[in-house]
């Protein structure tokens, strides 16, 4: 009649986590609502700074590359072409960041009793996407302003692809995260790195210029690099200009599930054994 | 009656010394080793302890049962497994029911939160379904003494309240098996007192199995049935309580 469990040396199949994460739905909930109840507990300006940080590196990268470098924007107003990209950028890279943190953040709770071991980094980036749609409704904004000023934006049906892209975002952000998890639980080199790297991977994708605007001889990059088609996808949906060749995109899917899937088979091999290393 | 946990030649093993560029080596070697299908010759053995040694155990549905042993005999990382907090190097562990662990009360707590958002939040993190904490907040909040401190944050509340808050929660859950590691050693006596009042109306339940921790010997004697002595990582005894408590005197 109950249910016998066993506990062994064998790592957890796909199957096992799917269900488990299902389970978790509660768990999951509460520490989405307890990082977000941190978020405005700690300061008056909190929520405010949300905003204000994607709109002055907009400004910066405004005056810097295009006033001065002169790098196009497609026809699209500057600070919404940079606004767009920097939300999602920091979306990307805070996210990113956050999630390879989880697993030593929790640590203690982890030593302690048994819950899911991916509830925290999939509560992590639903945080992240919830700071995100702050934004993005800031830009919403910023985007009226200007379509009611003088800016004529084509808006067609490839912006009801937006949430698709953006859920596309969250699983690379997911697969690379509990990557990283799972290294950092032994070797913390990794996060030395991490910093710096998404700074220098932030400079291999559309964020300060457009795809269209690369040299023929380099865009065979937007096959290797999975992010170069979503970031160019979620700029142009918004915008009503044509999306990415859909090779490319279609390349970003494959590379993203195969990121998933190691990422994912990764974890499972080192989280049984977690709270001994951490 | 039937066993409710099942322990098959459990073994866990830990590494010694600090992490370093040398476990990468290690690391690296032994990855490159099992690509090739071979055994790595350069493992020496002395970097390693054996935290459990081949535990065997049954324990019944319903006992209560107690778990000594000297510190660093194995106690906690037993608990630990069972507890699905890690897992074991080699060896199984069958259980059968849903299973509970207290190795710390206020797991998860939140300085930040509400005593009320804390409740939810540690219970979720230990499996309690929301419904059920609906429920019974009432019944946490009373028996915890801290109804009008309940919409305070805890990083305001004293040590104290923290503790029974905890505690409070923790013994809500409904389970079949639970295990207890020594948190009933915190708390003013008053509060004491009125934890092994509960601690004794749960394990009254004939069908809830217990496994209690303790180095307080005159409580394992009220509580627990039968004992487990542990030594070095295996098990030296498992019987009476008074027999086990006499030979963990005398050794």
């Amino acid at each position: 009649m109950e249910t016998q469990r066993i506990i062994d040396n064998k790592n957890k199949s796909f199957k096992d986590i799917f269900f488990e994460v299902l389970n978790s739905f509660e768990v999951i909930f509460f520490l989405v609502k307890r990082d977000f109840v941190i978020m405005y507990k700690q300061t008056i300006l909190g929520p405010i700074w949300y905003l204000l940080q994607p709109l002055i590196t907009s400004f910066v990268f405004l005056i810097i590359f295009n006033k001065f470098a002169n790098i196009p924007t497609n026809g699209i107003p500057p600070l919404l072409f940079y606004l767009i990209a920097n939300i999602s950028w920091i979306f990307f890279s805070s996210t990113f960041n956050s999630t390879s943190l989880t697993l030593i953040n929790n640590a203690d709770i982890y030593k302690k009793v048994y819950f899911c071991r991916l509830a925290p980094p999939i509560a992590n980036i639903i945080i992240g996407f919830i700071k995100f749609l702050f934004q993005f409704i800031l830009m919403l904004f910023v985007y009226m302003w200007y379509f009611f000023s003088d800016f004529e934006s084509q808006i067609s049906v490839t912006c009801l692809f937006l949430p698709l892209f953006l859920l596309h975002l969250s699983i690379i952000i997911f697969a690379l995260g509990i990557f990283i998890c799972s290294f950092t639980i032994k070797y913390r080199d990794l996060l030395m790195i991490l910093n710096f790297g998404t700074q220098m991977l932030m400079f291999a994708t559309p964020v300060i210029y457009s795809f269209s605007s690369i040299p023929e001889k380099y865009k065979f990059f937007a096959y290797i690099n999975p992010l170069i088609p979503i970031f160019e996808n979620i700029r142009n949906s918004l915008f009503g200009l044509p999306l990415i060749d859909f090779n490319y995109y279609l390349s970003s899917i494959f590379v993203t599930f195969i990121l998933f899937f190691l990422g994912l088979k990764i974890f499972l091999k080192y989280e049984k054994n977690l709270v001994d290393t951490i | 009656m039937s066993p409710v946990i099942e322990i098959n030649n459990l073994c866990k093993e830990y590494n010694l010394g600090s992490i370093s560029y040398k476990n990468f080596i290690k690391d690296f070697k032994k990855f490159y080793f099992n690509l090739l299908g071979k055994d790595d010759l350069s493992l020496k053995s002395e970097d390693k302890i054996l935290a459990l040694n081949n535990v065997n155990l049954k324990i019944e549905k319903g006992k209560k049962v107690g778990l000594i042993g000297k510190n660093g005999s194995g106690k906690s990382t037993l608990l630990k497994i069972i507890s699905s907090i890690t897992a074991p190097t080699s060896g199984l562990v069958k259980i059968i029911g849903n299973i509970q662990s207290l190795l710390e009360v206020g797991v998860g707590f939140h300085p930040e939160l509400t005593g009320r958002e804390n409740i939810y939040l540690s219970g979720s993190i230990i499996g309690i379904k929301k419904n059920i904490i609906d429920t019974k907040i009432d019944s946490i909040i009373d028996f915890a003494q801290i109804r009008e401190y309940i919409d305070t944050p805890v990083k305001r509340y004293s040590s104290g309240m923290i503790v029974r808050l905890g505690f409070a929660v923790t013994t809500t859950f409904e389970s079949d098996i639970l295990i207890i590691d020594e948190v009933l050693a915190v708390g003013d006596l008053h509060f004491r007192e009125s934890s092994i009042k509960k601690m004794k109306e749960l394990s009254n339940d004939n069908l809830k199995t217990i496994i209690f921790v303790s180095h307080n010997m005159s409580l394992i004697k009220d509580f627990c049935e039968q004992t487990i002595l542990m030594k070095k990582g295996k098990v030296d005894f498992f019987g009476s309580t008074e027999i086990a408590i006499e030979k963990y005197k005398n050794s």
